[in-house]
């Protein structure tokens, strides 16, 4: 208990120096280094290099195989990007389904049971509300956009669809007779 | 009978004769050559020889079905525009005059010049076409022709609803062959309850378009 500090810095060293560097280097590094690095470097690269340069150029080169290879197996559940036109899935016909789709998910935007191909939603107009909108769902026998269509941002109500439920298409989309690659045990309430 | 009255009388026959061969070569060539004429201004190669026509309409209707699809049947513009039969024929093309009045005066021959005048355009063919029953649709598409159980539910529904309720195809098909106009508001055109028929009655007291005046 009463020996001098310096006869345990030996032992006690190795248990500080964890704690004291991460707090003593940030501080001690930016004075040193300018200082030590240029005189330190002549003498230690010469020595370094030649061990350290296939090292450092065959982790290079695994790096980069590693890179390509793995660009290549990064893909979709179909194996390919989902734009890729020579899937026959994004060929297949736009179901028709009476009735509408069971949802997927808790709070899914429902999903558009007919083809939408000739439709458009653009600047002129938004060929949905033709059969969706409350003053014509009557007379189309067809679901009407729901309340939430008609606030903005800020809870304010709004005479038509608010601009940022416009795009219907950004969350309903129509379905093609695709078999689901990924299994869902979701059970609608 | 003398013999010089019945040589006056079969000369005056053959005469007679001659006249009538001439007058039936000369109507045949005339009329066939009206009519050729007139098949001639009912080719989509003659409307589009018309700048504002390729630039504006044909353009647009390049895009839709009735221009491609699976089958490979295709309406060209006189299958919608002109009617198939003579009389109605004939009574288009003369009001037709009035358009080549305004090409010469270059009303609608830039996209811009278009657009402004495309809503009363538009009005214009809806109104003519729910007043004929869209006699030029009916040419290929007819009700009594449809087999309601081949079409989609929705369809199917939708033509038999419109079918008992006396509507014709513009009512629901606005649009099909060509862009709608900006002031078109889908949620007023619900079937049977358009608004967009105003020029039904008054083909020319125009008062929704401003600046749209002929």
């Amino acid at each position: 208990m009463n020996r001098p500090i310096t006869n345990r810095l030996p032992g006690l060293l190795p248990k500080l120096l964890p704690r004291l560097l991460p707090k003593l280097l940030p501080r001690a590094l930016p004075g040193l280094l300018p200082r030590a690095l240029p005189r330190a470097l002549p003498r230690v690269l010469p020595r370094l290099l030649p061990r350290a340069l296939p090292r450092l150029l065959l982790g290079t080169a695994v790096l980069l195989v590693m890179g390509t290879a793995g660009a290549e197996e990064l893909s979709s559940l179909r194996g390919h990007a989902v734009t890729d036109e020579s899937d026959a899935v994004l060929n297949k016909q736009t179901l028709a389904v009476p009735g509408g789709f069971e949802v997927a998910w808790e709070e899914q935007p429902p999903m558009i049971p007919h083809p939408i191909e000739h439709y458009s939603i653009d600047l002129r107009q938004n060929g949905c509300l033709k059969c969706h909108s409350p003053a014509t769902f009557e007379a189309n026998n067809a679901p009407v956009v729901a309340d939430s269509h008609f606030y903005d941002r800020d809870g304010n109500r709004t005479e038509k669809v608010a601009p940022r439920r416009y795009f219907c298409t950004q969350c309903h989309a129509p379905q093609a007779g695709a078999i689901p690659l990924v299994e869902n045990i979701f059970q609608n309430r | 009978m003398s013999d010089t009255t019945k040589a006056k009388s079969s000369r005056a026959r053959k005469a007679t004769l001659w006249v009538l061969l001439v007058g039936v070569a000369i109507g045949i060539v005339f009329w066939g050559g009206f009519n050729t004429a007139m098949e001639a201004t009912n080719t989509e190669q003659f409307c589009i020889s018309c700048h504002e026509m390729e630039v504006n309409v044909y353009e647009e209707y390049t895009d839709t079905i009735h221009y491609t699809n699976r089958t490979g049947v295709r309406a060209t513009c006189p299958d919608c525009h002109v009617p198939k039969d003579w009389v109605h024929k004939v009574v288009r093309k003369v009001q037709a005059t009035r358009e080549l009045y305004h090409h010469v005066k270059g009303d609608i021959d830039t996209p811009a010049k278009f657009e402004a005048e495309r809503f009363r355009l538009a009005q214009n063919v809806w109104s003519q076409m729910k007043k004929t029953d869209s006699r030029e649709c009916r040419n290929c598409h007819e009700f009594d022709a449809m087999d309601y159980t081949k079409q989609e539910n929705r369809s199917s529904q939708g033509h038999q609803d419109a079918e008992d309720a006396g509507l014709t195809c513009i009512d629901c098909h606005k649009g099909i062959a060509h862009k709608l106009p900006m002031q078109y508001d889908p949620e007023q055109d619900a079937p049977g309850e358009s608004v967009f028929y105003t020029r039904l009655d008054a083909p020319h007291a125009d008062t929704e378009t401003p600046g749209a005046q002929e």
